[in-house]
């Protein structure tokens, strides 16, 4: 499976340093200007905050969860489902 | 729409349910100061405007073709008369420079508090100002923090690119490094005796025997756990909160060599458990809290759930009072009969609740933002409403939704006012006043045509929280993407240079995580 992290509120360089700091093994993509988060988040999704946002995008390229509070059991249910994991 | 339900629960508590604030001087966006001093959404401009029908009390129970459904207050005010609410905030402090945070701890015996997060190790203690940091220790990522004694504390840290997982131990007055232990993704911890119980999230715990605790020597390794996130130990026995198995239960019966003697899976995993009477209880995230019998201690039992709304991810109890940390506030529930907790109350905090500890004085909670003490009054009961949604969806040929108000308090919940700020909507309820552990049902009914985007509003007397309101939205809204509808496609540069394109991805499951440093 693939995981993307993406920031837009951070400064480049900060979230540069950011990957550097946390030691993060996956990519850090860079959404200037909230760009994709406007296509997938234009506010219809019921959140607090835009931050945090957990997508999936299942095999078939169609969405399949989105959620703002960290829900790991969730999380990991759906993805289970995507990659035929019992 | 499991989806829906689950994002809402906490959004629920985090949409702008603002109440009327005559103290304040400004009213939020989209609302207006009323003639009573009120703030009021733009077109109800006083509680005298809208004189509220009374309540057709011509039904008995609802049926499901509606036809026996009350009609409540058309109105969205807060009540002028509130019961007492039993959850006080007593204390709050801000805390800047914090990105995350993870756990905190009490250490009684020197009344000092510690919260491990990122990027620093802070302790805090009760002063007459209030809440004051003693200490702050830039650590960077610090995970879990256990007391090792009045003046020592273990810090786990999950490791990363450039050093793998370990557990370091301090002295914290003079704030010195006494030992370090590599432990693959560290992550709750326990001192009992002379043992230091170690979790790993890559599924295992190590025992150290830290009688010199400047020089711990591993005895013992456990594989055969989940992804454990913290572990309480009571009687010879210890509680695992596993995100991926439930509640794992070890023995201590040889307290070198922990043994894994039942694992019990009821509504998911776990990411922190407390032990108290007898009883666990077991932080299931949006599940809310699992109530375990420990009538055999080596084979725990569930005996049910409460939800006090949010994503409950720590639990601490004391005095007869759980409390819990659910990412958007506070809650604090009675569970002196633990076969029917009830929630005292709630309240949303300034800033993401990540961890709650409790003494006799009360609740301790960290966020990202604040750290705060909470107090509650055991001999005032309140009422708590829950509303299951925060957004309905009207699809296309839908015109019926159906909203649940649970009273999870102890007092009579009562529903005040139901109003719409679109015409064409059609609100009943199915009672008007609703005991303690029942729900009432709000009926939603859409009469209009075309795109729908407005707000249900529910008037309760809930005293953490007299208004809530509820988005009602055409679903198939082409501008948003939605649940099974395809992912829309984008490039982006990393900043590692690289460039990505979601559509080249295709038959791998993908994980986006949009997220902010700060």
């Amino acid at each position: 499976m693939v995981v993307w992290a993406i920031g837009s509120e951070d400064e480049y360089a900060d979230l540069a340093a950011y990957v550097e700091q946390m030691g993060m093994t996956y990519p850090l993509l860079y959404d200037e200007g909230a760009a994709v988060q406007d296509v997938y988040n234009p506010g219809r999704v019921p959140t607090n905050s835009k931050y945090p946002q957990d997508w999936i995008i299942g095999v078939d390229g169609r969405v399949k969860y989105v959620n703002t509070i960290y829900d790991p059991v969730e999380l990991m249910a759906v993805l289970d489902a995507e990659l035929g994991v019992e | 729409m499991v989806w829906m339900r689950r994002v809402c629960w906490w959004s629920v508590l985090m949409l702008s349910c603002s109440e009327p604030k005559p103290d304040s001087t400004e009213c939020e966006t989209g609302f207006s100061r009323g003639e009573d001093g009120g703030c009021y959404l733009d077109g109800e401009t006083s509680q005298t405007e809208d004189e509220p029908e009374p309540p057709s009390e011509d039904g008995d129970l609802p049926d499901d073709t509606g036809s026996d459904w009350l009609t409540a207050p058309e109105n969205c005010i807060a009540v002028d008369e509130l019961p007492s609410d039993p959850l006080k905030r007593e204390m709050q402090s801000s805390v800047t420079g914090f990105a995350h945070v993870v756990d905190t701890i009490y250490n009684e015996q020197t009344d000092r508090y510690y919260v491990a997060g990122m990027p620093a190790l802070t302790e805090w203690k009760v002063s007459e100002t209030g809440l004051t940091e003693t200490l702050r220790y830039e650590l960077g990522a610090t995970e879990h923090v256990a007391l090792m004694g009045p003046d020592r504390v273990a810090i786990s840290r999950r490791g990363d690119a450039s050093r793998g997982g370990r557990v370091e131990i301090f002295a914290v007055d003079e704030f010195e490094e006494l030992a370090t232990i590599e432990v693959r993704n560290a992550a709750g911890m326990r001192m009992v005796g002379e043992y230091l119980y170690v979790l790993s999230g890559s599924g295992a715990v190590s025992t150290f025997d830290v009688s010199d605790t400047a020089s711990p020597v591993q005895v013992h390794h456990l594989d055969g756990l989940g992804n454990p996130w913290d572990i309480e130990v009571v009687d010879g026995y210890g509680y695992v909160a596993d995100n991926t198995q439930g509640l794992v239960t070890l023995s201590f019966s040889d307290p070198t060599a922990p043994a894994i003697v039942s694992t019990t899976m009821g509504v998911g995993g776990l990411q922190d458990v407390v032990v108290y009477d007898g009883h666990a209880y077991g932080a299931a995230g949006s599940r809310g809290v699992e109530i375990f019998s420990l009538a055999d201690p080596s084979a725990p039992e569930s005996i049910g759930v409460v939800e006090p709304g949010g994503g409950i991810i720590s639990v601490a109890v004391a005095n007869d009072v759980l409390w819990t940390a659910n990412q958007v506030g506070v809650a604090a529930i009675d569970v002196s009969d633990p076969t029917n907790p009830v929630v005292m109350g709630t309240q949303e905090t300034f800033s993401w609740a990540m961890a709650v500890t409790a003494s006799d004085a009360g609740a301790f909670l960290a966020g990202w933002n604040e750290v705060s003490l909470f107090a509650v009054d055991p001999s005032v009961a309140a009422p708590d409403a829950q509303v299951d949604l925060s957004a309905l969806y009207f699809p296309e040929g839908t015109t019926e939704q159906t909203l649940r108000v649970q009273n999870s308090g102890a007092a009579t919940l009562s529903i005040e006012g139901l109003s719409a700020d679109l015409a064409d909507i059609e609100l009943h309820v199915d009672q008007l006043t609703v005991a303690p552990g029942e729900a009432a049902q709000v009926r939603v009914r859409w009469l209009g045509s075309g795109d729908l985007e407005g707000e249900v509003c529910v008037a309760t007397n809930d005293p953490d929280q007299t208004i809530q309101r509820i988005q009602i939205l055409t679903s198939n809204d082409d501008s948003s993407v939605l649940i099974g509808e395809p992912a829309p496609d984008f490039s982006l540069y990393g900043v590692n240079g690289e460039y990505y394109t979601l559509s080249e991805q295709l038959g791998h499951p993908v994980l986006l995580v949009y997220f902010a440093t700060w």
